[in-house]
């Protein structure tokens, strides 16, 4: 039974692009449907008698938990559940948990930012698995059926499930290629579609600015993390969905090609000369001051900087450009960035039946869509069938200010978001930008989870691997290697134990989703 | 000629002296002038030496969490208790660990002190004993587990092992004990050194994040850097926190403003602690 | 033989007198002593059982004494790993040659100042001086890397003035110790000369009067007088530094490090954070955290040793 779940789902995941939040379909009429108990009796809340329901969270410093935050009331009011949060500040989070975990007195939802904690604690007996709950867990069952690729991540090396993952709000990771849309029209600069194309725009656009680097990027090699995706390689172990088999991107041909094409922009100052060095600082310093024109980032950019910007130049226009496919096996995609890693677990204790009943409540269409948007006349109206933001005394409304104000979407808050709730206060640049970053996104590498063996060879093998390759991708790049010894390198990677690697990734993944 | 050469020393001392001062103060006073700039200016990398746009931003941001007040009053608290009782326990230890010749045990202390700068059994069993010993969420838990340090106590009794003799002998011709020997004659006369492992213990408590953030439950109880340290980390790889697009990434003002929040006190103590610098107090004692 | 027997036992009798005598001198000694051993063994010693996850496969949730001994497993884990070699030689030689160039600097810097007559602007110095021990690794790193961009940074502006070619500083494995020590001792000179500060208040003015008389320079003050009086805590500050050799600040080569400078910042503690913590690796980090240890307390019993075999000056 297991196994055939498992070959479906691999079946899913195969077929289905994973795209990010699946649009709720509740954008505008309010589903405040009362819920019905075994009784058949209509009851107004969730639970008839008064629950309470700890929560471990970190907060945000942006938006520090409230006590008497409106979601708190909100919660209340709607599941009869006092929902009583631990809420410290996110440094230091795991020493707290810790503590907790090992005196046996974590409260009953745990949240995280990744499922790894979840997954090794809850193996060891710490958390429920979901899996062995699905009939008390109607409305996540629905979720988890929709969306087994995302689901299969947060699952452990024992093929368990011990967290819930929070969704929804994954859109705010995606990021994409940004250019200066206004100079091009300026210069009449069409968009590029291939490594060619691509490489002619940078030179025109240094020719025409010769103080400038036209594309510019921060942390260093973690830019291939994106970019090598349309080179068709990856910038780490990668699973290939049609061999069905784990693989390592930097050894490969297309990232060779990939790397030469970086050294020639490097070789002609089309990327700063300390690109491999530049701090946040210094590359927002470089695009801000209208020193490059090309860069890949959060596609919130196209907002937080355009605003800046246009303070003193109101025709900067900041957009998403469509990725171009580069090399013999380029496409037009970029990784998967709309990443929603975190969780909430359920701790077993004797409140678990409730806890578990309320987590399900998140991902119901009520709590999905009270928790995105509060209610009609407190925090949103509804004007020509849209829902519009009630502004604040201030006047100003944004994802901040509704954060601050009513702790909606905030850690712990959510498990199941409509993103509409936000998207609606973007900018359209925003609003094009999500909407691309999204069309343009390859399909997610899911997250293989390791038993205690296999950690150790990823801790020593592993980490030589990733090692060799930082170190030795800088050199081929800065020259000080030359890309004539790629096959040297490759062997390397071999000596150093890369096919042991990759065979123990390939065994841990055949378990974690059920050994087919 | 010998006159000559000593202005030519001077000037060589001043020079290096007034090259230390500018390169310790400017990362200061560029933080200063950057927590106080508009953020289009910081973000272009125009603020070097002076405020451009000045702007309160970064500081209406800071104290716009209103724990930052109590936060204030616990820091300033627990420095205070701290240093008295960490200063206490080390001043007594160190004394007794000056006598190399007198003190049963000598050596076994010594090591049993060392040892503990080497090997820890981590922070949870150390939780555990917190635990155990009723602690938790007390004043105590901050203070005690910390307060004494095998460091500070090897530093202090290094300026023991320097003390003359004589004095101590004087004192217990007077009949006096070692207790009193310390309380009367050895610390009356050794004010630099009080000084300033006060200012390492206060400076230590000022700084302390883990032990509060571990041990302390209720939020009127934190202090300062339990609210502005990841404030601070933000946007590192030390931060547990993905600085993704939703979470705003913190401006440099911001970050510098926080800093300056939360140092200020601290940086003020030592002026006051340099009175007690002063050379020859010993000699007036042994001449008295 | 029987002889023999009595004067061993007389001879024991008298060592018993003797310690007993000493135990007694040494009542009050001891009573100032107690506080400080009681914490040492509450707070350090009673929780030192952590140590014993070096040796098991320790889950927080079954705790301590519920998880599997595993023997030495997570050491040889260690040397499994290839760059093993390197990243012992680069902790080593980073904190090695921060030792040698980071120890003197607070020292000579103290020694300076205190040749300073002017009180107000000594104190002025020592004040301002001491102020980047209070920025937060995280910001001086920042900082430093801002100073030194080839684009931006006020050295390169500076070289570039002088008509010599930029230098990515940060961008090669070549100038990254450096940087790191030199902004080390740029953040801690300050705050480290204080200690050195105070123990030189202590000198008899006596003793420069007679040197005064004998026709001493300032320098020969400084080499015959200063230097051998604040000489106890020197030596204490030597030897307990030679005890940390083989660790450095984590969060300092953290921050600096990458991808360029990996063949020299790789050290043991940022490995254990990238890799061991990676998959929750308790058990492995602590393993490496305690043979670590091992070593540091074998640099501190030699120093120890060394020093007391030469001077008085000595831990124990």
């Amino acid at each position: 039974m297991k196994r055939l779940l498992a070959v479906t789902l691999m079946l899913i995941m195969v077929l289905s692009l994973a795209s990010c939040a699946v649009k709720e379909s509740s954008a505008t009429t309010p589903t405040n449907a009362p819920g019905t108990n075994e009784t058949g009796k209509v009851s107004s809340t969730l639970f008839d008698e008064p629950v309470t329901i700890t929560v471990l969270a970190p907060y945000h410093d942006t938006w520090p938990f409230q006590e008497d935050w409106y979601v708190l009331d909100l919660i209340k009011r709607k599941t009869n559940v006092t929902y009583v949060m631990d809420a410290v500040a996110s440094t230091g989070y795991y020493d707290r948990y810790n503590t907790l975990l090992t005196t046996h007195s974590l409260p009953d939802i745990v949240w995280d930012w990744t499922s790894a904690y979840a997954n090794t604690h809850g193996a060891d007996g710490a958390f429920a698995n979901l899996l062995e709950h699905m009939d008390k867990l109607p409305n996540f069952k629905k979720y988890y059926e929709q969306n087994q690729s995302a689901v299969i991540s947060k699952m452990g090396a024992d093929g368990g499930l011990y967290s819930f993952p929070v969704v929804g709000l994954g859109n705010t990771n995606l990021r994409g290629w940004l250019y200066r849309k206004d100079i091009f029209e300026k210069h009449n600069i069409q968009i590029p579609k291939d490594e060619n194309e691509f490489y002619n725009v940078l030179k025109q656009l240094k020719e025409l600015y010769p103080e400038s680097y036209p594309l510019v990027f921060r942390e260093n090699l973690n830019h291939f993390k994106m970019a090598a995706t349309a080179w068709g390689t990856c910038n780490t172990e990668y699973y290939d969905w049609n061999a069905k088999v784990w693989k390592f991107g930097p050894i490969e041909d297309n990232f060779r090609d990939m790397l030469a094409y970086y050294k020639k922009l490097y070789q002609e100052e089309l990327i700063p000369p300390d690109w491999n060095t530049l701090t946040t600082q210094q590359w927002s310093q470089i695009f801000t001051t209208h020193n490059a024109f090309l860069t890949l980032d959060y596609i919130a950019r196209v907002d937080t900087w355009g605003d800046e910007m246009r303070q003193a130049d109101p025709t900067v226009d900041i957009r998403y450009m469509p990725p171009p496919a580069f090399g013999k096996n380029g496409q037009s995609k970029l990784r998967f960035s709309c990443e929603e890693n975190t969780v909430m677990s359920v701790s077993i204790n004797s409140n678990l039946a409730n806890t578990l009943k309320f987590m399900d409540w998140m991902y119901s269409d009520e709590g999905i869509d009270v928790l995105s948007w509060g209610e009609e006349g407190v925090t949103y109206e509804i004007a020509n069938n849209q829902r519009k933001w009630i502004p604040g005394d201030d006047g100003k409304v944004n994802v901040t200010t509704i954060r601050q104000r009513y702790g909606l979407s905030t850690n712990g808050m959510f498990a199941r978001f409509n993103y509409d709730a936000h998207i609606s206060l973007a900018s359209e640049q925003l609003k094009e930008a999500d909407r691309l970053a999204q069309q343009y996104q390859d399909i997610q590498i899911p997250t293989v989870s390791l038993n205690q063996d296999e950690a150790s060879i990823d801790a020593t093998t592993g980490a030589a691997i990733r090692n060799h390759y930082r170190g030795e991708a800088s050199k081929f790049i800065l020259g000080e290697r030359p890309l004539e010894e790629w096959d040297m390198y490759v062997q390397e990677m071999k000596t150093l134990g890369l096919d042991e690697y990759l065979d123990m990734l390939n065994v841990a993944f055949k378990r974690q989703t059920g050994g087919s | 000629m010998s006159k000559k050469r000593v202005s030519f020393w001077t000037v060589l001392k001043v020079a290096f002296l007034v090259f230390m001062v500018i390169i310790t103060i400017y990362p200061f006073i560029y933080m200063i002038s950057v927590s106080l700039s508009g953020k289009l200016s910081v973000m272009r990398g125009e603020v070097y030496l002076f405020p451009k746009d000045f702007s309160l931003e970064a500081y209406k941001f800071v104290f716009r969490d209103k724990r930052i007040y109590t936060a204030y009053k616990n820091t300033i608290i627990y420095v205070v208790l701290g240093t008295f009782t960490s200063m206490l326990l080390t001043t007594l230890g160190a004394y007794a660990l000056s006598k190399k010749n007198r003190l049963f045990g000598y050596k076994f202390f010594n090591i049993l002190i060392v040892i503990t700068m080497f090997f820890g059994g981590g922070m949870i069993p150390k939780f555990l004993v917190v635990n155990a010993l009723g602690l938790i969420d007390k004043i105590w838990a901050i203070i005690l587990p910390s307060s004494v340090g095998a460091w500070n106590l090897f530093v202090m009794r290094s300026f023991f092992l320097n003390y003359p003799e004589e004095i101590e002998q004087s004192g217990s011709i007077d009949g006096l004990n070692d207790l009193g020997i310390l309380f009367y004659l050895v610390l009356p006369t050794s004010t630099a050194i009080l000084a300033t492992m006060s200012l390492f213990h206060a400076v230590g408590y000022w700084n302390s994040f883990m032990e509060p953030y571990l041990y302390l439950r209720s939020e009127s109880k934190w202090p300062l850097q339990v609210i502005l340290r990841s404030i601070v980390l933000q946007g590192t790889s030390l931060d547990t926190e993905y600085a993704g697009g939703q979470s705003e990434v913190y401006e440099d003002s911001l970050k510098f403003a926080t800093i300056i929040v939360s140092v200020v006190p601290i940086v003020c103590v030592y002026p006051f602690l340099q009175k007690y610098f002063v050379k020859g107090v010993m000699i007036g004692s042994i001449k008295g | 033989m029987a002889k023999l027997a009595t004067s061993v036992s007389m001879a024991a009798v008298k060592k018993n007198n003797n310690r007993w005598k000493k135990l007694k001198d040494s009542k009050y000694l001891l009573i100032m002593i107690a506080p400080a051993i009681l914490y040492f063994i509450i707070f350090h010693y009673l929780p030192m059982y952590g140590v014993t996850i070096a040796f098991k496969d320790y889950k927080p949730f079954k705790g301590y004494f519920a998880s599997s001994w595993v023997g030495l497993k997570h050491f040889r884990t260690l040397f499994k790993y290839p760059y093993v070699w390197r990243m012992v030689r680069n902790t080593f030689l980073l904190s090695f040659y921060s030792l040698i160039w980071g120890f003197p600097a607070p020292i000579i810097f103290a020694l300076i100042l205190n040749e300073v007559k002017n009180e107000r602007g000594k104190r002025f110095v020592q004040t301002v001086t001491y102020l980047p021990h209070f920025i937060s690794t995280v910001v001086i790193v920042s900082m430093v890397t801002m100073f030194l961009s080839p684009s931006t940074g006020i050295l390169n502006t500076f070289i570039k003035s002088l008509g010599l070619n930029k230098v990515n500083f940060m961008g090669s494995p070549k100038y990254w110790r450096t940087i790191y020590i030199s902004s080390g001792i740029w953040s801690g000179v300050g705050w480290g000369s204080i200690l050195y500060l105070a123990a030189l208040t202590n000198i008899d003015p006596t003793l420069y009067e007679s040197a005064i008389m004998d026709g001493a320079n300032t320098f020969q003050k400084i080499i015959h007088i200063n230097i051998p009086c604040i000489a106890p805590t020197i030596i204490t500050m030597l030897i307990l530094r030679t005890g940390q050799l083989m660790s450095v600040g984590f969060e300092k080569v953290y921050l600096l490090q990458g991808a360029v400078n990996l063949e020299v910042s790789e050290v043991i503690q940022t490995y254990v954070y990238t890799n061991g913590l990676r998959n929750l690796q308790y058990s492995y980090g602590t393993a490496i955290g305690l043979l670590n240890s091992i070593v540091n307390i074998s640099f501190l019993f030699a120093a120890n040793y060394i020093s007391r075999s030469v001077n008085e000056t000595s831990l124990w």
